[in-house]
């Protein structure tokens, strides 16, 4: 485990229960929580920072995925929904899910901003793009230059151009990057500028504090205004309990993502006569699509994602096509766990992994499902996508699979139950959603957000807009709850910048 | 039981969810007193369980081709188990309870009534397929955990490199103190399985 940073300390290293106060408290410490952190240590405020996970350094990065995808991962990397019929994957550790992201970066799409001023939203026009500027610079962010794009995502680019669809190279935010591929078992180069390196160890250096190994377990607040948080230590081995601890402050803002931040929410009984917290999940389900080419392409070698469709992304309420196709990647252990079957033929599929592309179809979804409480960090996560959902995956994977074709795929691996191997289009064209369920194919979500949703209405929202709870005094929001609506799009860039507005809105 | 599942807020879903998580581990409490084994033990895993585990691994990772790796010569079990200590107890607590439960669902859903580690490699195969293809939303869901755990196991282990030709030694974006160590981890373990 690395040395921590000064400023940074573990709940873990007494066996005194722990009493500390703070002006400001911020729950979770990934993009949102970063940004409110450094923001606010830079303005002065007595602001300390509260983290489930562990602190890395590159050198903690051992590349061997099943060592790290459980320390950079909730729930050890096993969280699902309770039917357990999408995987979630969650970050944890200082830098949240930036430590494990593959660093894409967009702005909120106009149609997405359009739909949230439709419903009453204010600030999200030039002062908005200030802070989204101000992020970008921050953070680095550039367009992917040519030398990055790996030979899976050339592919992709070479088969939405031969379609004549919309799409391209995407934006990161990196500086040291090596290339080496493994963004998603954390880099060992320190290649990233995640939430850590450019926002929490700063935010260090300016007198933010920080608490690491510590779960938080209740907002604590009295007569409508907060009063503090307390929680136990979590040992960063085993992930038993350990001492208790308490933090007295002014203000908490809750950052921990949308499950944990809503789940923690409902658990201290935050006021919601509406019963509105947790509600509205949304997480853009996504299923692989693999092509099968001639040629190596190697998809572990290089930058793993930096191209996209978006010729099927509409916004909007009436929307009829909702999907973002984006590359995917995996190394081997996690790719196997999704490659269909099992036993020799299994087997012999993996044998084509150093010949497999992979597109990603990510529904922006509208159905909301919702989250409940569970044990410690334990969070449930209700949602069933019905028939509407599950014709933008049929869709997603049928493109998915024109796009792999059009670049040169001998044949196309639908994941479905049983999986189908096809072989040119006219197979893949006869996917509908009434193929598709629970497990066929088997889905993945990395971007829950909607559970604590903005708006002006406190009846039909959670917070204001910018952040800060409608009832109770002291509470604020900054993380993916924050969305109103899906985004159809990787959330770190909004979130940081949805972040800086509820900083500079926080007034002591 | 009951009283705990009075507790649940009376939606189908959440009924559901109770039956797949605490009903699972009380169900699988019950089948090891039967069985007259220990019941499952986060961060303790009981050894007829390890064994369930090692069976079904080695039937979901296996491949055909002579020269490929096998899941008990590479350790794949050991890395399948040490994942699974990793996760939140309760959440290991659940999988080893999904284990207690393959081990005597034969009885219920066949190939033949027999404990599961006591079928044959063709029963074995044709009891797991039941699971991944089950009309039971809850036996798919169980099967998909396994199959992960079983995989995670077994493919990243330097040894299956080689069927797949990935390496991390030879990745020349991966700084040059992991590459060392990783070609000696890659080159020992293709050895073990040479000499296996």
């Amino acid at each position: 485990m690395a040395e921590l940073p000064t400023g940074m300390i573990s709940a873990c290293e007494g066996r005194e229960p722990l009493k500390l106060s703070a002006q400001v408290v911020v729950v979770g410490l990934g993009a949102g929580g970063g940004m409110v952190l450094r923001e606010l240590a830079d303005r002065g405020v007595d602001v300390l920072g509260v983290e489930l996970g562990d602190y890395f350094s590159p050198e903690d990065m051992t590349l061997a995925e099943e060592e790290m995808l459980p320390r950079l991962f909730l729930e050890g990397a096993s969280r699902a929904t309770v039917d357990m019929s999408v995987s979630v994957m969650q970050g944890m550790g200082v830098g949240g899910s930036t430590l494990h992201n593959t660093s894409l970066c967009k702005r909120l799409p106009q149609g997405i901003l359009d739909e949230w001023e439709r419903l009453g939203l204010t600030g999200l026009g030039e002062e908005l793009r200030e802070d989204f500027e101000a992020v970008e610079e921050a953070l680095n962010v550039h367009r992917i230059p040519d030398d990055r794009v790996n030979r899976n995502n050339e592919l992709l680019l070479k088969g939405v151009e031969a379609l004549g669809y919309q799409g391209g190279r995407l934006a990161y935010n990196r500086k040291l990057c090596q290339a080496s591929g493994f963004c998603e078992v954390g880099c060992p180069n320190d290649g990233k500028e995640n939430a850590a390196r450019a926002l929490v160890l700063p935010a260090l250096k300016v007198g933010a504090r920080v608490l690491v190994h510590a779960r938080v377990d209740r907002v604590l607040h009295q007569a409508g205004a907060v009063v503090g948080v307390r929680g136990r230590a979590r040992d960063p081995e085993t992930g038993a309990d350990g001492v208790p601890f308490e933090i007295q402050a002014d203000a908490v803002v809750l950052s921990a993502s949308a499950p944990n931040s809503a789940a923690l929410a409902m658990k201290s009984e935050v006021p919601d006569p509406k019963g509105l917290i947790g509600s509205r999940l949304h997480m853009h389900p996504g299923a692989f699509v693999m092509g099968v080419f001639d040629e190596p392409v190697q998809g572990w070698l290089g930058v793993p994602q930096s191209a996209e469709c978006t010729e099927f992304l509409e916004f909007g309420k009436g929307a009829k096509r909702r999907v973002w196709l984006v590359s995917g990647f995996a190394h081997p252990g996690a790719a196997a766990g999704l490659m269909p079957g099992f036993g020799p033929a299994h087997g012999a599929l993996m044998g084509l992994y150093p010949h497999v592309a992979a597109v990603i179809a990510m529904v922006h979804d509208h159905y909301g499902g919702r989250v409940a409480p569970g044990p410690a960090e334990r969070v449930n996560l209700y949602y069933g996508l019905p028939l509407s959902e599950l014709e933008q995956v049929a869709l997603g994977m049928r493109e998915a699979a024109r796009i792999l074709f059009a670049a040169g795929a001998r044949q196309v691996i639908l994941p479905t139950a049983p999986p189908r191997l096809v072989e040119d289009m006219t197979e893949a064209a006869q996917l509908t959603a009434a193929d598709l369920g629970p497990f066929s194919p088997p889905l993945v979500a990395v971007h829950p957000m909607s559970t604590m949703w903005m708006g002006v209405d406190p009846e039909t929202s959670v917070v204001d807009p910018f952040g800060a709870h409608h009832l109770l005094k002291g509470l604020h929001v900054a993380d993916g709850s924050l969305f109103p609506s899906s985004i159809g799009g990787p959330p770190q860039i909004p979130i940081y910048a949805l972040a800086r507005r509820v900083a500079r809105a926080i007034s002591l | 039981m009951l009283r705990a599942l009075l507790r649940v807020r009376q939606r189908p879903e959440e009924v559901a969810h109770f039956v797949q998580t605490a009903g699972l581990v009380r169900a699988a409490r019950l089948v090891a007193r039967a069985l007259g084994e220990p019941p499952p033990r986060p961060r303790d895993c009981p050894e007829w369980l390890v064994a369930v585990m090692d069976h079904c691994q080695a039937r979901i990772c296996r491949m055909d081709a002579e020269e490929a790796p096998e899941p008990r010569e590479v350790g794949a079990l050991e890395a399948a188990l040490s994942f699974v200590e990793a996760m939140p107890a309760s959440k290991e607590e659940e999988f080893q309870s999904l284990l207690a439960l393959i081990e005597v669902a034969p009885y219920v859903f066949g190939p033949r009534r027999a404990r599961f580690t006591a079928l044959s490699g063709e029963e074995q195969d044709a009891h797991l397929q039941s699971w991944e293809l089950s009309r039971l939303e809850g036996k798919r869901a169980g099967f998909r955990g396994l199959k992960s755990v079983a995989m995670m196991g077994f493919w990243t282990r330097p040894a299956t490199f080689g069927w797949i030709q990935y390496s991390v030694a030879e990745n020349p974006g991966v700084p040059e103190r992991l590459r060392q160590e990783w070609a000696k981890r890659e080159a020992v373990e293709r050895e073990g399985v040479d000499h296996g």
